[in-house]
């Protein structure tokens, strides 16, 4: 079996902005097809490295290998990386036809072949009725669609995408996201995703690299990060979360307990590191709840951490139901629950929330 | 109570608006008038009979059709030249990677500030100091700079509102920075460049102050010859000439302002 090749690897890549280090010691390798999101709040050195990446900014140390040439000092059209920019940026003077064959033009192919392959672009974006059309007479959608076709018609050994789907409305981003993903994996293109949502994310990337302050926090598969986060940074950031803090108590079968001040000992699995206090982080959407003093549901026989509260507040959103729960200690969690229907709640309702010790995420506090 | 004042004070509002106009209105109806009069002497406005005799007048004087011809060969090149000094320092203001770029904005535009009469006689100096006594080429130098400050300021207002992301693109999609430039900012930037030359054209034919000291007994402009007319015979053919003067720019200023907006232009932005 051959390894996969590399197609871009960064080596300790640092680059600060006066007294702000934007990026700071930033490895990582994407190997040949895949896909990978770049995530992080604003401000985490995302759209830093992009840029340095395409060769708007030029690191002040490591290196940035695209294939196995080393690209720092080389300018953005000594590389041939396409970059899907946030606002599109598409040329308004220029048609869709002419904005797709721009790269072709200005990279010595012939007129026949770069004719040939525009039509095959316009045809995998879906945009081969508008050839004719200017920019701006095209929706947002279709914008994207073109940009997306301009940037892969060099058939670019990576591409970047900046925040593509942010500037769109929330129903043509759920529309796009697929979309965008099949164009991608049709073209066969080796990509990168920035962005600062993490659904997006996590569903347009294969394995997702979670950036704060500068450096990446975790690398892994989408699933990975959300189940198995190793700070409580990523935690926090991806998804929601409830948080109980507390000092370690005795085994308890293959559990470990955590005493959690004021209001209850729970199970949690056998910790890492040699911590005092420990954080156990639990998901909403992994609390069951029901009514005060009904009897246990399908508890799939393991052990299970019970706690009391009330609820205080209730959203319909739909398909779930959000409470905000008051514990009988004082602290207030998130729950998400199905729309199940034959449930009735409201606020007020004193009930029981229970959960798995292996669903909790359980971080040493430094 | 309050709603009186209110109203009172929105009448006042209206009614120096409609002096304004009136004041800016006035002198030009006057002109225009005068400039058709059928009478051979300066009679008392408004002139009883029309005739076009001013504008045959002022056609067929010798005097004036020099300075006209003189006017806009110093407006032609005058334009073609700032349009070009104007586009290249525009282009390095906005797309330059060094420091003083607000010194050298307001460097730029100084000539806006320093009274044209001080400009003139400050060029009529630098001229003789190097053996170019007055004539078309001095006319021309006076002119450039007088114009270049609308020039720079024009087109820079169009290079500026191009997205950075779109210039990016360029480079992204191969093209080097000398090829981003023609094939996408020239081409975006193209209604402010001509605006700045129809700026600078106008700018140049109006000019009076610069002219004046740069002007020879044989090169001399359209305007000069007006103000000299005045000083030796005063008749209506000045009128003629003004009106004359006064349709060709409104004519390349409605031009410019169908295709981008003359006060966002002047508003800079």
């Amino acid at each position: 079996m051959d390894t996969p090749s590399i197609v871009l690897e960064l080596r300790n890549v640092v680059k600060s902005f006066g007294a702000i280090t934007a990026v700071n010691g930033v490895s990582l390798t994407v190997v040949k097809g895949s896909i990978i999101s770049l995530l992080g709040p604003s401000g985490c050195g995302k759209t830093t490295l992009l840029r340095i990446i395409a060769g708007f900014e030029d690191p002040d140390a490591g290196d940035v290998l695209l294939g196995s040439k080393n690209m720092v000092g080389m300018r953005p059209y000594e590389r041939n990386v396409g970059l899907l920019f946030q606002d599109y940026a598409l040329f308004p003077h220029m048609t869709v036809q002419k904005n797709v064959s721009y790269s072709l033009r200005h990279r010595g192919v012939d007129d026949a072949a770069a004719k040939k392959r525009t039509a095959e672009m316009l045809n995998l974006v879906g945009m081969s009725d508008f050839a004719g059309r200017y920019p701006q007479n095209l929706s947002g959608g279709q914008q994207q669609r073109v940009a997306l076709g301009r940037a892969l018609a060099s058939n670019p050994e990576l591409i970047l995408l900046d925040e593509p789907l942010s500037a769109l409305d929330a129903k043509l981003r759920l529309e796009l996201r697929t979309e965008l993903k099949r164009i991608l994996k049709t073209a066969g293109s080796t990509a990168v995703v920035v962005t600062h949502d993490q659904e997006e994310a996590m569903t347009l990337g294969e394995r997702v690299v979670v950036m704060e302050k500068g450096k990446i926090m975790q690398v892994g598969t989408p699933a990975q990060i959300y189940e198995c986060p190793q700070t409580r940074f990523v935690a926090e950031f991806i998804g929601r979360s409830n948080w109980f803090g507390g000092t370690l108590g005795g085994k308890v079968g293959e559990h470990r307990e955590l005493l959690c001040k004021g209001f209850a000992t729970l199970l949690i699995p056998e910790p890492k590191g040699g911590h005092n206090v420990y954080d156990a982080c639990i998901r909403p959407e992994f609390i069951e709840v029901r009514s005060r003093g009904q009897a246990a549901g399908e508890n799939r026989g393991g052990v299970a951490n019970t706690i009391h509260g009330v609820i205080k507040e209730m959203m319909y959103l739909g398909s779930e139901l959000e409470f905000i729960i008051m514990l009988e200690g004082g602290q207030e969690i998130i729950v998400i629950e199905r729309n199940s229907r034959s449930k009735s709640r409201q606020r007020g309702d004193l009930v029981t929330l229970s959960f798995m010790p292996s669903n909790l995420i359980v971080i040493g506090r430094e | 109570m309050t709603r009186v004042l209110d109203d009172t004070l929105y009448a006042l509002l209206l009614f120096v608006v409609a002096l304004v106009v009136v004041f800016l209105l006035m002198p030009l109806v006057i002109t225009i008038g005068m400039a058709f009069d059928a009478r051979d002497y300066l009679g008392n406005f408004p002139p009883r009979a029309l005739s076009l005799q001013w504008f045959k007048h002022f056609f067929s004087d010798e005097f004036y059709m020099n300075g006209l011809t003189t006017s806009i060969s110093v407006a032609v090149a005058s334009t073609v030249l700032s349009t070009i000094i104007g586009l290249t320092a525009a282009t390095a203001l906005a797309e330059g990677r060094f420091g003083y770029k607000q010194a050298l904005n307001t460097l730029f535009l100084s000539p806006l500030v320093v009274p044209s009469v001080v400009v003139g006689f400050a060029l009529l100096l630098f001229f003789s100091k190097i053996g170019l006594y007055s004539g078309f080429l001095p006319l021309l130098g006076g002119h450039v700079i007088i114009t270049l400050p609308y020039t720079i300021r024009v087109s820079l207002a169009g290079l500026v509102g191009i997205p950075r992301s779109v210039k990016e693109a360029a480079l992204v999609l191969g093209a080097n920075e000398w090829r981003a430039f023609f094939t996408v900012s020239l081409p975006l930037a193209r209604t402010s460049i001509f605006a700045a030359a129809v700026f600078a054209f106008v700018f140049s034919m109006d000019d009076v102050a610069v002219s004046l000291f740069l002007s020879s007994v044989n090169t001399y402009t359209l305007p000069v010859a007006m103000v000299g007319m005045m000083r030796s015979h005063f008749d209506l053919s000045i009128a003629a000439a003004a009106v004359f003067m006064m349709v060709v720019m409104t004519t390349l200023m409605l031009c410019v302002d169908r295709l981008s907006g003359v006060n966002k232009i002047l508003a800079g932005d």
